[in-house]
Formats: structure tokens, C-alpha cells, sequence
């Protein structure tokens, strides 16, 4: 219930909007439940109805997903190369143990919600690429892509604020 | 493999998504690289407070209420069991100490031991197949009293739980015996165990249609098993399968859902029934 709430807040991003979107995967859950037997593995099944429902009313409120198209990458080793893994040059390396919550928080808010929730089910849930990409239901080379793209993301949003909070302290 | 290949597989490797050669190889780099291993650790640090920041997140106390009571409720299941199976077979009676068994230990195993809110113990762990998967709301009591009403209703079954705070903390084989003794005048025998995985969880004394019933909680790994001592009395095995063990015959059969299994076994005039998710054949070597 916890992983399902947090989960849930972080990508609306607002409480009373995360109490809908979880009684939403429960009641869902148990509709579902009351005509089916075999569920492999619930963590994973409560999260891909989580996730549907914030997909569902996040394209209904905006109508066009925000999502720049990289789901037709053919070879996505080649293409992330160097994009992705090509860290951020940072110079006087800032610590990124003085982060607060709040900046975290603001951080990862400020994703896309396509990559946010990538990081959610992998690097919070611990979910593996191919959970993910089932529950997603899209390859594993997108949930690849989503991952880095989005990790790379907020590591230069916190490299930012640490950085920031370095030169406060002097 | 050198730099370019580490920056390759980061992610991949940081998530334990590569094969163990590949790993060994990133691993052997990065022993010899020390801007590799500084990476490395700098990203885990990052994405490690990512997590502990999302997982400061608690969901609100009234949200599980407030799903229960906008869940439609649903045919019971229970009704259904008994049509189907309990009012036909003679082995009625270890199918209704099953399923007692069942309740209960969700019962002190959610309220007593893990203490978790009970849909998040249903939705993140495995205890019980059929109350995990079917999430039914009827299952998840708020307290003894609810609990007990609820056997005679929908499984036939009379059950009375005497003093069920205290016993439940019973943690040690001794102790459990004396208390059922104390309580009952039975001379009970547990099974002595003495293996790494196996944990005793603590006990508590049923009745079960007139019978004294001492209930005895274990974990196995992860896995609840329960354990109904069952005194003087003459509970018909026979429509289970027969197996022997080592020199023991040993009965073992489905579960009232399915999903669970059940062992029986007779030693000096005293009978056993085990009932957990585990495999019977697991059952049968972790206790006899
Ligand atoms: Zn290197
Ligand atoms: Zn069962």
C-alpha cells in the first residue's frame, strides 16, 4: 500500500490525486479478482494497474503524451552511447550527500512523467527492465532508453543543486 | 573491457540486469579503474537517495478504509467451499481445521507478528495464495470477536480463542508446551527442530468444534506454516494420499483453496495437521 502511494503521489504530484489513483488500482484489482485466479506476481500486477490508470487520465487531461519518440529506436546501444552515457561534466564535483529531500523531490518532480515513472518502478520498486517493460508493455530497449535518459536527467538537475548548496556554504 | 564498455553497461550493471560474466568483467575494470569505481558509487549514492526520499512516503491511515468500504462486496467464497467439498466428504474435518487454521493464523500472523496494515501485507508478500490473490475484504478481521463470529456462518465450524494476546508471544517450545498443558491438562509433543530456516513464531489454543485445539505458528524462510495439534481424537485421514516417511505414514492433500497444502500424521495417539503454502514434500522434511 506504502509502495503504491508513494508511487502514486510522485507522479501526480498531489495528494488527493494520489488517494484517487491508488482506490482506483484497488478497486480495479478487486474487480479484476473476483473473475480471475492466476496472478504470478502481485506486486508487479498492482503496479501495472497503477500505472495504466495514471497513463489513461494523464493522456486524457492532456491529450498528447509528452513523450519526445524514441520507441522506434532500432539499435539503442548505438544511439544512447553516446547521448546517455556521456556524463555531464562537472567540475569541482559537488557532493550530492548535502542533497535535501526537498531537492530530490523537486527533481524528480520536474521530469517528464515518462521518465519519472520509469525511475520509479526501477530505481524505488527495484522492479527489473522486464517487469517493467511488461507492465509498460513496451520493449525493453524503450524502458532501457526511459531509464538512462531519465537518470541522466536528474543527476544533472542534482548536480545543479548540490552545487548550488556548495557555494551557499562558502 | 575498458572505459567505453563500463559506460556501456553502467545502468545495467548498477541494476544487476547483466550476466555474471559481463559483471565480473565491469567488476575487474573497475577494481583497476578508479574513474570507473568513483562513478559508479557516485550514481549508486544518487540513485540510493532517490529511493530513501520516495520511501519517506507514507500512505495515509483512512485511504485502506476508505478502499474497504467503496470495495463491492463479493460472493463469498467460503459459501462455496462448503457446497462444494465440506458437507460431502468425510474428510470434512481436517478440511475444517484447515481452513480454521487458515483464518486464524492470517488472523495473529497480520495482528500479532508482522503487524503490517493488511493490504499492504496483501499486496507485498505471500503469505496465503487464495486471501493474497483474491484480496477478499471478508477475510481481513479487525479483531477476535468479528473473527470468531465468522467460523460458525461460513465454514460450519465452531471455533472459541481463549486468551489470545498473551499466548501468541509464546516463543519457545517449552513454553508452549507447559502453557497448553497448564491450559488443558493435554500432553502435547512438538516436534523438536532445530534447523536454520525454520522459526517458531509462537502458539495459540483453539476450539475447534469441542476439541482442544493448541495451534503452533512457525516460519519457513518466509513462508508461514502452521501447526494443529489435535489430542484425542480420531480425524479421518483417509481421502488424503498416503506416504510414508521414513517409517511414519504420512497423508497429504490439498488445501481448502488450492492454493495451500495440508499434512497430517498420527504419533501416539495424537494428530497432526500442517497447513501452509509450502510444498507438502518440503513440510514432510523440514518436520518429520
Ligand atoms: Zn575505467
Ligand atoms: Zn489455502
Amino acid at each position: 500500500m506504502d509502495a503504491l502511494y508513494r508511487s502514486a503521489l510522485y507522479l501526480v504530484k498531489n495528494e488527493h490525486k494520489a488517494d484517487d489513483l491508488v482506490q482506483e488500482t484497488f478497486l480495479k484489482a478487486f474487480k479484476f479478482l473476483k473473475n480471475n485466479k492466476e496472478i504470478d506476481n502481485t506486486k508487479a500486477w498492482l503496479f501495472k494497474i497503477l500505472m495504466n490508470a495514471f497513463i489513461n487520465q494523464y493522456r486524457k487531461d492532456k491529450r498528447e503524451p509528452s513523450l519526445v519518440d524514441f520507441d522506434n529506436i532500432e539499435s539503442f546501444h548505438e544511439s544512447i552511447k553516446e547521448e546517455v552515457f556521456i556524463s555531464p561534466i562537472i567540475e569541482n564535483e559537488a557532493e550530492f550527500d548535502e542533497l535535501l529531500d526537498a531537492d530530490v523531490k523537486k527533481a524528480l518532480e520536474e521530469l517528464p512523467d515518462d521518465f519519472r515513472l520509469v525511475i520509479l518502478l526501477s530505481t524505488v520498486e527495484g522492479f527489473s527492465y522486464k517487469e517493467i517493460s511488461k507492465m509498460l508493455e513496451c520493449p525493453i530497449g524503450t524502458v532501457m532508453s526511459r531509464i538512462y535518459r531519465g537518470r541522466k536527467l536528474l543527476r544533472e538537475r542534482l548536480a545543479g543543486y548540490a552545487k548550488k548548496h556548495g557555494y551557499e556554504r562558502e | 573491457m575498458n572505459c567505453t564498455d563500463v559506460r556501456k553497461y553502467f545502468y545495467a550493471f548498477l541494476d544487476s540486469e547483466l550476466d555474471v560474466e559481463k559483471n565480473i568483467e565491469i567488476l575487474a575494470h573497475v577494481n583497476m579503474c578508479h574513474a570507473c569505481g568513483i562513478k559508479i558509487e557516485r550514481e549508486r549514492l544518487i540513485q540510493k537517495r532517490v529511493k530513501e526520499t520516495v520511501f519517506k512516503v507514507k500512505a495515509p491511515a483512512y485511504l485502506e478504509q476508505e478502499i474497504l468500504r467503496s470495495a463491492e462486496r463479493k460472493p463469498n467464497f467460503f459459501t462455496q467451499f462448503i457446497k462444494n467439498f465440506l458437507l460431502r466428504s468425510r474428510f470434512a474435518l481436517v478440511s475444517g481445521i484447515a481452513t480454521a487454521i487458515i483464518l486464524i493464523a492470517c488472523f495473529f500472523v497480520i495482528q500479532g507478528k508482522l503487524r503490517k496494515n493488511n493490504i499492504l501485507y496483501l499486496a507485498e508478500t505471500k503469505y496465503h495464495d487464495y486471501i493474497m490473490k483474491r484480496l477478499d475484504p471478508d477475510i481481513r478481521f479487525q479483531d477476535t470477536k468479528s473473527m470468531l463470529g465468522h467460523f460458525p456462518n461460513q465454514i460450519g465450524l465452531n471455533v472459541t480463542l481463549p486468551g489470545v494476546e498473551q499466548n501468541i508471544q509464546l516463543q519457545n517450545t517449552k513454553a508452549i508446551v507447559e502453557y497448553v498443558q497448564k491450559q488443558t491438562g493435554l500432553s502435547v509433543t512438538l516436534p523438536d527442530i532445530i534447523k536454520e530456516n525454520v522459526k517458531l513464531m509462537g502458539a495459540t489454543l483453539a476450539k475447534i468444534n469441542g476439541i482442544n485445539i493448541p495451534l503452533v505458528f512457525y516460519m519457513i524462510d518466509d513462508t508461514p506454516i502452521t501447526l494443529a495439534v489435535v489430542c484425542n481424537s480420531d480425524i479421518d485421514f483417509t481421502k488424503m494420499k498416503e506416504v510414508m516417511a521414513g517409517k511414519m505414514v504420512v497423508y497429504k492433500g490439498p488445501g481448502f483453496c488450492g492454493a495451500c497444502q495440508i499434512v497430517g500424521w498420527k504419533e501416539a495417539g495424537t494428530q497432526y495437521v500442517m497447513v501452509s503454502m509450502l510444498d507438502s514434500e518440503k513440510m514432510i522434511r523440514t518436520f518429520l
